[in-house]
């Protein structure tokens, strides 16, 4: 386990009596029933990045020059435009 | 690939838009890149100069409606996985001098090398050859 730090949270009074009957039946102290439950929620969200970036991934299919970009071309195609306006 | 172990890394534009788009030439080499990003190998960093470009390639140059191509943008963004960095005060003097020193860069590629300079970003991932004319950034060709 890396290195601890020891700091306060508050919790609602019915959530803290939960979480003393579960350290008391699964005899785990409260502090390791919090961490287990950050960790979980840390994973979920490494997850979902996942899965997010996965949606955009090869969802295009543009053949050519128009599906790459160049930044040069792009800009000065773009300054001739704005300067022949 | 060089290690880039914990190095903050700016992902160019022309690497997103091999990464959404199947038929890019690097398509397959966008996809091995966020597969890194997704293992956390490295700090990857997005300029909102990257973002601007991505969304006016997939307007003008894609032709997806501007109201779509936002929330294919969002999607790089709203996860809070790539640190977005911006133009800050130290961007226009960092600007000015590329610009005076490396003749051969477009001036737009130098604002977005001033961008990450400005930001403690020494390393662009690119598909672009001209940046390995910049001496002041390290340059991965992702080609």
């Amino acid at each position: 386990m890396s290195q601890l730090i020891r700091t306060t949270i508050t919790l609602p009074v019915d959530l803290y009596e939960q979480l003393r009957a579960a350290s008391f039946y699964q005899r785990k102290p409260i502090s390791q029933l919090i961490r287990e439950g950050a960790e979980r929620i840390l994973l979920q969200k490494k997850n979902v990045v996942g899965v997010t970036l996965k949606k955009i991934e090869g969802k295009y299919k543009v053949v050519g020059s128009k599906g790459q970009f160049n930044r040069a071309q792009f800009y000065d195609k773009l300054i001739r435009k704005k300067m022949s306006d | 690939m060089t290690n880039l172990s914990g190095k903050k890394c700016l992902i160019d534009t022309n690497i997103l838009v091999a990464y959404i788009n199947q038929s890019h030439p690097f398509h397959l080499n966008a996809k091995k890149l966020f597969q890194k990003i997704l293992k956390k190998e490295f700090k990857p960093v997005l300029s909102s100069q990257n973002l601007l470009e991505l969304t006016a390639v997939l307007v003008h140059a894609f032709k997806i409606p501007q109201e779509k191509a936002v929330l294919d943008v969002e999607l790089f963004v709203k996860d809070l996985f790539f640190e977005i960095i911006y133009p800050n005060s130290d961007v226009l003097s960092n600007f000015f001098n590329l610009i005076k020193k490396e003749s051969s860069i477009h001036t737009i590629d130098a604002f977005l090398i001033a961008t990450a300079l400005g930001n403690g970003v020494e390393t662009v991932i690119t598909t672009d050859k001209q940046f390995t004319k910049v001496k002041e950034i390290t340059t991965i060709l992702l080609i």
